[in-house]
Formats: structure tokens, C-alpha cells, sequence
């Protein structure tokens, strides 16, 4: 090693001649910023370079110097003659320690106390006081095999105390530091010991503690060591602390109390691993359900919106409420919130984590400690090698991710080859990710792998909470799981978040054959937008044709355009209704999780209650599948607390002890019919009433005169369900309205009907398939209407006297052209206005015979709406092209403009 | 200020300092069943909670801020004096 | 015989590297800074990079995409060795084309491996 030392401090010569000159000049010249880059650089690598070497107290002086200059270049401190002759000295200092190394005179003992000193002086120019004990870096740093959180190095253990104290933590308090945490990403552990004698120094911990910086909680323990217990003015206690402030601020902070303390850093990752089991288990409850699947697939708003919602409908002092706020918080920061979900759904190294010997203070680990040992059977690959493959992974995923740099696809296939013996092959980064995981898996299972055979696991755990998303889709896609790698690469690359279109994954028999794609689901929305766009721009083909005719003269073109445009109108029709078919699944998509739900529900509160599942196999609109699977549990839920009896009060009433819930599933036209019946204790319209009337959504007259069928209908009311319906599982009532609301938002409507000791009935009537139309609002006679956007050309406002009268016919010119008008109020049949107004409303628009405008009375925004036919009596009004339902429940009929204006 | 002492409670006020512990220990000692009033409370040493904790006391009324004062809480219920659940 | 190329600006740690790497299946390269990385690169067999940070005229992050950029190079397995060790900083480095990183100072055995399995050495 001499050889070594002498190349350092050789080079750390140069460096430091080089810095001593350049500071001098400073001092002459004056400020440089340039110039003190350069000296931080020179100090900064003789720094870097003396950590290879066990010299501490050369190497504590070196950091100051650095960490001084770091502060200096970034313009934290002024730089002051002053400040620069303690650069200088402390040089000067480590020249003379390079002297005594070669001479062979050094007296490690004795540069203790002068690095020490020197040290402490260039420090209190930035206002810190030295890291504590045992502590060489201010930073201290994390393992050699660094990686992005989560993902890829196995976490070292938190110190005893402090995953003692996360553990004992309730699960609100451990959760609102998990999600410090994730703001922070980094927090400071304070295993505070104060002296006996402390309060004789006039030291008062508790209150030191309470006003650290970023403090975020603390506690307080006994002391291990209790020197006169009775004496109140001596210390009997330590204080355990946990702050998200910076490392600066902190030492600051604790500058008087050195020696009476450990630090320790602590990472998001090791506090998510204290909490990794309640968060699972609270994903795992039915509220959380389609919050565990919106943090996997969608984005920010939607799980806001989501979060909104189950935290409206739980109990505020639970945990799954402060998880559920703990996140809506989180998407406020979309970069925050996806870290989290990496977080989340990464394949968390249990099994590895276990093998990797583990420090105990973090803190105090030095890099040399951190290699990783090699196991002892060395019959898999090495804890090295399965790190290196965990950083290509890493890679490959920003890849995909679109972040990586795609250069490196190459040097990772050759690395990967290498580690696990293959032949090297141009792979996709989604082949590479399938290779390195299923070695991955094979490694947890502590099989011994083959390294020449590239098997996926024999029976895929597709329902694992564990598995890596990626892992097991990409899995799923291929074939067979003996085929050589070669074969495999030709398989088809799933994208990085697949969607099952159909439900491969519960079909495990048939994975050997795959019947099935699965396709990303955005491009299914973009097919969808596409063919949107299609029946718009073909449906001005008629109208050219016309054009054709008239202004081009050319009948015979105008025929020919026509018949194409039927032919392409048919197409574009079939087209719409064959993709809108690729997103229909069946409800048992939905349908599955409830046996369980309802298992577990009937448990808690001790009733036995049996699930009646039918026509599962109907099927329905992946987009509206979840704006009825919420309604749905909903009601369930309701069934089994307030529906179903105790076993013990079925009995007495005659029935069987187990109650029976029916979900049934129906086609019906366009629509699906889901029904949810129960036999249980039905409801009673007579408390309905008192109740609506408590609440006041009632008037004591309408108390009398109401009957029992209006009496039921009640529950819908606004207000009408809130925290009087306490129910044993959410501590708050299930908002009746709020599923009428979604049902109707969704373009469907709810029925009820009950009987007392009988059993309730629900019926919920919802479109099969979503189509989304476009429509401007208008209002006429306080009424409001809509008109396809397609058809809109403009609006306008004039004033009486612009109008004018053409044989009858009251016209306006709009740019030279003359546009009939019609007043809408006529048409539809309402009283004609008498008044004079100063301006009128004017709708302008074509449908295929040139432009004409409606007099109306107000203009409104233009709305996407799900646009349902007229049925029954109605279906026979041609002037009325459907209806669609408002936000606010009024109903909108959208006018026919046509069809409207050709009947008088 | 000064703690002022009533037959069943103890009201301390504003900013205890390190100098009231001796006699409120000797206060709460005489009487397990005694309370404190901490509504006005502001500042308090820490051996003053020191002796709250070592006593296991029970709070008659908490300042205003209730959620800052948990770790109190915490710490007088987890009896960390008692030998037999905190050995 | 494999090629290492030690990109540092610092004597003491291309030295220490060596020291570590070095081996009758190895030969060594050192260079500098980037600029001095790639010129000394061109024309060679290079197996693999271990590329330092902070260097002057051409950063660690540049070299690695000049590396990824390059048709005869970018193949080239290449272990980041940095001086930082933050969160941001191991990602940046994937995101230039680095495939593995590892923070100074480096444990020997661990970057001995590390590059055993890099060159695909038995």
C-alpha cells in the first residue's frame, strides 16, 4: 500500500500547492467565484482520496476544509480575510501531516486534537459544530450499491430502539410518518441520552427536543441505568426523536448537546418497510379496493378522487382514513405520489433482505461494511450478481418508462447474458426484465437454478400481491415456460402496464395457450377517440355531396359520393360497435372479489350469510365497470349490516339461520339489469319517515300525508343518510343518495323495493355500453335543451332591428348571407314572447341543408353527455333525438333540429 | 408562576420551571388520587414531567392544543416508572 | 485479454482502482477526464468503463452518454463510481447509460466482482 500512499500524497501535494496559491490570490483579488470552484475542487479530491486511507483525523480536516469551501462556492457565507486564513492554516496543516507520513513520523494521537481544533474553526463559519460521535460524514452515506428507492438494494434495519418505537406506534401515528416520510424521503433519528446532571447544566431535554426542526414526533423511555431514582433534579429519562429537517439545521440544533446522543439517518424506504404490513393490510380492505387498483393504474385525479371518496365514507379515526387523506395529500406531488407507488407495487426483497447481513446503525456503517457477503451454498448466483441484476432491471424499467438512455439496451443485454450464462441476443428491455425476473423468482424460492435453462415458475402466482407487475404480465404473454430464450424473444412484448382485456390471469389452466391478447388499455381509448373522430368527419359527406351537385353541377358525382358515403357510414357504424365490443368484459370482472367481501363483512359482525351469484358472464363497458362495482358494495354492504338479521333473530322470526344475498346480472336491451336481493329484515317505512323528518327533509305535514312507497323512496334524499345510520363497519353511514348519484351519473337509474321481515330489493338499470355524445345547452321558456355540437356553426346575439322579414320569414344576414330563422319557442310548443327584448339568442346551425338559426333564450356550455333514446311513449317522437341527465338530475331532450323543424 | 395547590388539584400555570418539581412531587406523593390542571399551561421543565411521569397522573384538564401534548400522554399511561411493566 | 478503462481525475484513486482490478486477464487504461477517455478509446478494445463523476472538461454523466452515443463503444458495460450519494444521483446515472453505480469508497471485493461479472470472466 506504501506505493499507494505515495501516489496520493504526491497528487494531494500538487492539489494543495495549486489551492494555497489560488487562495492567496483571492485574498488579494478579492471575491472569485471561479476561483473558488477551483480551490473546492483541488481540497475535494485530496478529500476523496484520503478516505481510502484509515487516516481520520487528516481526513476530518480535509471534509471541513471542503464542506467550508462547498458553502463558499454556493454563496451560502461571505468570504472574509478571516475565513480564508483558517483555509490557509488548516493547508498548511495538512502539509505538514504529508510531511510526517513520508518522514514515517506521524503521530496519529496528536493530530487528533489539532485536526480537531481546526476543524471546529472552519466550522463556525458556516454556524455547525462537528457531526456527532462516531460519525465521520455529515451525510452519512447508504450502502455501495446504491439504487433508486424501493426498487432495487435490499434496506438495511432501522437501530433496536427505533423499530421498537415504530412498532409499538399506533397505526395512525405510524402512518402519518410514513407519509412524512415520503415528503422528506430522508429522516433523522435522535436517540437522545441525556446526562443525570443535565439540569444542573441548566439543560432542559424535553424542550429540546420539542423544538427541534422538523420535528415530527417524539417519546420518551426510561433510562436503561437509573442512578438515584427519588432525586427529582436528576434525569431518569431518554427522549427518542424523529425530525424531517436538513442534517445542517439538526447539528445545529443539538451543537450544546454532543455526547449525549446517536443520530442516526433513517430513508423512506426503511419506514415503509415498518409499515409495509398495515399498509398491505389496509389495501386489502373492501373500502380500499379500487383504491389499490387506481394506485396502479391511474393517475393523480383519479385517486384523488377515489381517496375523496372512501374518506367521506369511513370513520375518521381509522387508520384506512388516514391512509386514504395520507395519499389524496400525496397527489398533490404527481412525482412524490409514483415514487410512492414504486414503492408500493416494486417485488419488495423479503427473501434477499433476510440474506444481506444487516448493520446495526446506519449511520456508522462504513461502505467496506456494507459489501454484501456471498451465501453460504453458492448454488444460485451471488448476492453481487443479483445485485447487478436488480440495477439492470432498474435500468431497463426507466427505459420503458421512456426516461432511460436507449444506448444502453446493448452493454445491459451483454451483461445479462453473462451473469446468467445465456447466449447473447438483441432482447427488448421487455424481454430482459421477463429473464431477470423469473431468475429473480427462482432465487426466492431458493431453488437451485440451472443457469443454462431459462425457466418461468411452473405455476404463475397471479393473484400474488408480491409479484412484480411487470414480471408477471410479461409472463403471462408467453407461451410455454420450457421453450429456450431464443423462442421466447419472439413471443409478443407486453406493454410496461398491461390491462387484461380478458380475465387471463384467472385462468391459470390456460396459460399454456393463450386464447387472448392483452392490450394496453390506452390504446383502446385511442381506437375509441379515433373512430369518434371517423363518425364526425363522415357525416359531412352528404352535405359535400350536396355541394357537388349545386355548385359543381355534377349530378352523377353527387350519386356516386352518396353511395359510398352509405357504404362507409355502415362501416364506421360496425367499426364503433366492434371496439366498443373489445371493451365490454363480463361482470364477473367485478362480480369475483364479492364472495369474499361479503365472507369477511358476515364475519365481523357474526351473521351467516350465503352470496347468490348469476349471470356473471354479462357482460358490460370496462369504463363503467367501476362506476358500478362502487354502488354495488354499497349496497352489499348494507344488506349484510342493516338487511340480514343475527342468526339468533332469523330463527325467532321463523327463517333460516343463514341469510341469502342475490346478485343477479341481466341483459336487458341496451342495458344491464343488476339486481341485489336479500331476505332479510327489509326496511320500515314508518322509521324512514321519522327519520327523514329528524333530519328535516320532511315537513310534519308531509310526515302524515306521505304513503309507504313514497316513505322508502326517502332513503335516496339528499340528507337523508348521514351519521344515524352508524353502521358497525365504516362508523358512518352509507350515503343512499351518493349511489343513486353514481348510477345516475352513469347514465342508468336505481330501484327499490322492500317489504318489513321480508326482504329488500334493488334494481339497478344501467347502459351497457357508454357513448358519449357532445351537446351545447340552450335554454328556452326556463327549460333546457341540447343540440348535437356536431351540427353548431356559431352563436350569435342581435338586436331586434337586425332582423329582418322576408316574405313571412323572418332571416338574418350573417356575412352576406341570408340565414333563415325559426324561434324555437314556437316549435317546441311553448307560449311565443311578448315582450320586447334587447337582444335576441340566436343559435346558428347546419344539418345538411344550410345554416339556419334558432331563436332561443340563453346560450349554455357545450357538455359531453351520455345520450339515451327515447323510450316507450316517447320513442315515437322523432324531434327529440334522446335525452341525457344532468349533473343535477334535471333531464336534457336533445333536440332533432330536422326532424323539429318539419313538423308544425 | 407558581403552581397553585388545591385539596384534590394542582393548577400550574404559564411556565413551570425546574425549581416547582421538589414540591409537586411531594404533593402528588401524599395523594395518589390527585390531579393536574394543565388549561394554562404554556412551559413547563422537564422535571416537572418528569415527576407527571413518574407519578403516572392523571390530567384533569389538557391545554387547549390537545394533539401537541400526545407524547405526554403516551408516556404518563405507559407507567415507565412501574417495575413490573417496564422492567 | 480484456480491456478496463479507469476514467478518474484523481492519480491516487486510478491508482487504487488498478490495484484492485488488475489482473494477468486484465489490462488496464487510465484516462483523466472524459475528453481523454474517448480519445484514448478510439481504435481499442475496451471491455468495460469504471468512470468517475466529478471530473473536469467532460463530467462522468457526459462521458456515459458519448459512450451510449458512439456505434463501436456502446456496448460497453459501465460502472459509475461516485463520490455522491443521493437519491437523484444513482438514477441520473442509469438515465445517461450507466449501468451499475457505486459510491467511493468503493469496497474492493465488491467492484472486483462486480467487474468479474461485467466481463463475463468464470
Amino acid at each position: 500500500m506504501s506505493e499507494l500512499l505515495d501516489t496520493f500524497i504526491g497528487e494531494s501535494r500538487e492539489n494543495l500547492e495549486s489551492a494555497s496559491q489560488e487562495l492567496i490570490t483571492l485574498q488579494t483579488n478579492g471575491y472569485d467565484a471561479k476561483a473558488v470552484d477551483t480551490i473546492f475542487r483541488d481540497i475535494h479530491t485530496i478529500k476523496g482520496s484520503s478516505d481510502l486511507f484509515d487516516i481520520k483525523p487528516l481526513t476530518r480536516l480535509a471534509h471541513a476544509s471542503e464542506d467550508l469551501l462547498d458553502c463558499l462556492r454556493a454563496s451560502e457565507i461571505p468570504f472574509s480575510d478571516e475565513l480564508g486564513d483558517v483555509l490557509l492554516e488548516s493547508f498548511d496543516q495538512i502539509s505538514t501531516f504529508f510531511d510526517e507520513l513520508e518522514a514515517g513520523t506521524h503521530q496519529l494521537s496528536q493530530w487528533e486534537g489539532v485536526s480537531a481544533e481546526l476543524a471546529g474553526r472552519l466550522r463556525n463559519f458556516m454556524n455547525t459544530t462537528d457531526a456527532p460521535s462516531g460519525n465521520e460524514a455529515t451525510q452519512p452515506v447508504e450502502n455501495a450499491v446504491e439504487a433508486p428507492a424501493g426498487i432495487a438494494a435490499p434496506v438495511a434495519a432501522l437501530p433496536e430502539t427505533a423499530a421498537n418505537w415504530l412498532s409499538s406506534m399506533s397505526d395512525t401515528a405510524r402512518l402519518t410518518l410514513f407519509f412524512k416520510s415520503q415528503e422528506s424521503t430522508r429522516l433523522h433519528y435522535f436517540h437522545y441520552t441525556p446526562d443525570a446532571d443535565c439540569f444542573f447544566r441548566g439543560e432542559d431535554p424535553f424542550n429540546v427536543s420539542l423544538a427541534t426542526p422538523g420535528f415530527i414526533t417524539h417519546t420518551i423511555t426510561r433510562k436503561s441505568h437509573v442512578e438515584g431514582p427519588e432525586d427529582v433534579f436528576l434525569c431518569h429519562l431518554d427522549i427518542l426523536l424523529l425530525s424531517s429537517a436538513d442534517w445542517d439545521s439538526l447539528s445545529s440544533h443539538f451543537a450544546y448537546y454532543e455526547g449525549q446522543y446517536e443520530h442516526t439517518q433513517i430513508s423512506a424506504e426503511q419506514v415503509y418497510q415498518q409499515c409495509a404490513p398495515l399498509i398491505s393490510q389496509i389495501l386489502n380492505e373492501e373500502e380500499v379496493e379500487t383504491l389499490a387498483q387506481a394506485l396502479e393504474n391511474e393517475g393523480p385525479e383519479q385517486i384523488a378522487r377515489i381517496c375523496n371518496f372512501v374518506c367521506a365514507s369511513t370513520n375518521p379515526d381509522s387508520a384506512v382514513w388516514q391512509f386514504c387523506a395520507g395519499i389524496e395529500r400525496l397527489t398533490e406531488n404527481p412525482a412524490m405520489l409514483s415514487a410512492f407507488c414504486q414503492c408500493l407495487f416494486a417485488t419488495p426483497d423479503t427473501a434477499q433482505t433476510e440474506e444481506t447481513p444487516v448493520a446495526d446503525d446506519v449511520s456508522e456503517e462504513s461502505i467496506a461494511e456494507a459489501a454484501p457477503t456471498q451465501p453460504a451454498e453458492s448454488e444460485g448466483l451471488s448476492e453481487n450478481a443479483l445485485a447487478m441484476l436488480k440495477q439492470q432491471e432498474t435500468v431497463l424499467i426507466r427505459l420503458i418508462d421512456g426516461r432511460g438512455n436507449q444506448g444502453a439496451l446493448a452493454s445491459i443485454n451483454l451483461i445479462v447474458s453473462r451473469i446468467l450464462n445465456l447466449d447473447i441476443v438483441d432482447r427488448t428491455p421487455e424481454d430482459l426484465l421477463r429473464v431477470i425476473a423469473s431468475e429473480g423468482e427462482q432465487n426466492d424460492s431458493q431453488e437451485a437454478p440451472d443457469a443454462t435453462d431459462i425457466q418461468a415458475p411452473a405455476v404463475a402466482d397471479t393473484e400474488a400481491p408480491v409479484a412484480s407487475e411487470q414480471a408477471a404480465a410479461i409472463d403471462d404473454v408467453s407461451a410455454s415456460a420450457n421453450k429456450p430464450v431464443a423462442e421466447a424473444t419472439q413471443a409478443e412484448p407486453a406493454e410496461a402496464k398491461p390491462e387484461p382485456v380478458s380475465e387471463t390471469s384467472a385462468k391459470p389452466a390456460e396459460r399454456q395457450v393463450p386464447r387472448t391478447l392483452k392490450v394496453n388499455q390506452e390504446k383502446i381509448d385511442y381506437l375509441m377517440d379515433l373512430v369518434g373522430e371517423l363518425t364526425v368527419a363522415k357525416n359531412s359527406l352528404p352535405y359535400l355531396a350536396r355541394q357537388a351537385e349545386e355548385d359543381g353541377g355534377s349530378r352523377k358525382l353527387s350519386k356516386q359520393i352518396k353511395s359510398h358515403f352509405t357504404i362507409v357510414n355502415r362501416l364506421t357504424e360496425e367499426l364503433q360497435s366492434a371496439v366498443l365490443q373489445i371493451r365490454m368484459v363480463p361482470v364477473s370482472h367485478v362480480f369475483q372479489r364479492y364472495p369474499r367481501l361479503v365472507r369477511d363483512l358476515a364475519r365481523k359482525l357474526n351473521k351467516k350469510i350465503e352470496l347468490e351469484m348469476q349471470g356473471e358472464d354479462t357482460e358490460f363497458d370496462k369504463n363503467l365497470i367501476e362506476s358500478l362495482s362502487e354502488p354495488l358494495i354499497h349496497l352489499l354492504r348494507n344488506s349484510i349490516d342493516h338487511g340480514i338479521e343475527a342468526p339468533a333473530d332469523r330463527l325467532a322470526a321463523g327463517k333460516n339461520e343463514s341469510g341469502c344475498i342475490q346478485l343477479i346480472a341481466t341483459p336487458q336491451d341496451d342495458n344491464v339489469v343488476i339486481e341485489i336481493r336479500d331476505d332479510g329484515k327489509g326496511i320500515d317505512p314508518a322509521k324512514i319517515k321519522m327519520l327523514a323528518y329528524q333530519k328535516g327533509v320532511i315537513t310534519e305535514s308531509q310526515l302524515e300525508s306521505i304513503n309507504d312507497e313514497e316513505a322508502l323512496q326517502l332513503i335516496f334524499a339528499p340528507g337523508f343518510s348521514t351519521s344515524e345510520q352508524v353502521s358497525d363497519l365504516s362508523g358512518r353511514g352509507v350515503g343512499m343518495d351518493a349511489v343513486k348519484t353514481m348510477v345516475t351519473q352513469a347514465g342508468g337509474h336505481i330501484e327499490m323495493q322492500s317489504e318489513v321481515g321480508k326482504g329488500t330489493q334493488f334494481r339497478l338499470v344501467l347502459p351497457q355500453t357508454m357513448s358519449v355524445n357532445r351537446v351545447m345547452m340552450f335554454e328556452v321558456n326556463e327549460q333546457m335543451f341540447g343540440v348535437s355540437m356536431d351540427s353548431v356553426v356559431e352563436t350569435v346575439k342581435v338586436r331586434p332591428d337586425e332582423i329582418q322579414q322576408i316574405k313571412n320569414h323572418q332571416v338574418l344576414v350573417i356575412r352576406d348571407k341570408l340565414v333563415p330563422l325559426h324561434d324555437l319557442r314556437e316549435y317546441l310548443g311553448f307560449e311565443l314572447q311578448t315582450q320586447n327584448v334587447e337582444e335576441q339568442s340566436i343559435l346558428v346551425v347546419n344539418t345538411g341543408n344550410g345554416d339556419m338559426g334558432l331563436v332561443i333564450d340563453k346560450f349554455h356550455e357545450g357538455i359531453d353527455v351520455i345520450q339515451k333514446p327515447l323510450e316507450g311513449v316517447m320513442a315515437g317522437y322523432s324531434h327529440f333525438s334522446g335525452t341525457a341527465l344532468l349533473g343535477d338530475g334535471r333531464v336534457l331532450l336533445i333536440v332533432n333540429v330536422p326532424e323539429l323543424l318539419s313538423c308544425r | 408562576m407558581p403552581i397553585i395547590y388545591k385539596q384534590k388539584v394542582a393548577v400550574l400555570d404559564g411556565n413551570c420551571e425546574v425549581d416547582l418539581a421538589e414540591e409537586l412531587d411531594a404533593w402528588l406523593a401524599e395523594n395518589p388520587k390527585r390531579q393536574l390542571n394543565l388549561k394554562s399551561l404554556t412551559h413547563a421543565h422537564t422535571a416537572i414531567y418528569q415527576v407527571m411521569i413518574k407519578h403516572g397522573i392523571s390530567v384533569s384538564v389538557w391545554p387547549a392544543d390537545d394533539q401537541d401534548w400526545h407524547w405526554l400522554k403516551v408516556a404518563i399511561d405507559s407507567k415507565l416508572y412501574d417495575e413490573e411493566t417496564n422492567p | 485479454m480484456k480491456t478496463i478503462m479507469i476514467v478518474d481525475d484523481a492519480n491516487t484513486v486510478r491508482t487504487y482502482h488498478r490495484m484492485i482490478v488488475a489482473s494477468a486477464q486484465r489490462q488496464v487504461e487510465e484516462a483523466e477526464n472524459g475528453v481523454e477517455a474517448l480519445e484514448k478509446a478510439m481504435g481499442k478494445q475496451i471491455d468495460l468503463f469504471m468512470v468517475d463523476v466529478n471530473m473536469p472538461k467532460m463530467d462522468g454523466y457526459r462521458l456515459c452518454q458519448e459512450i451510449r452515443r458512439d456505434d463501436a463503444l456502446n456496448q460497453v458495460p459501465i460502472i459509475m463510481i461516485s463520490t455522491e450519494s443521493q437519491a437523484g444521483d444513482a438514477t441520473k446515472a442509469f438515465d445517461c447509460g450507466a449501468n451499475f453505480y457505486m459510491t467511493k469508497p468503493v469496497d474492493g471485493t465488491t467492484l472486483n466482482d462486480m467487474v468479474s461479472l461485467m466481463l463475463g470472466e468464470e
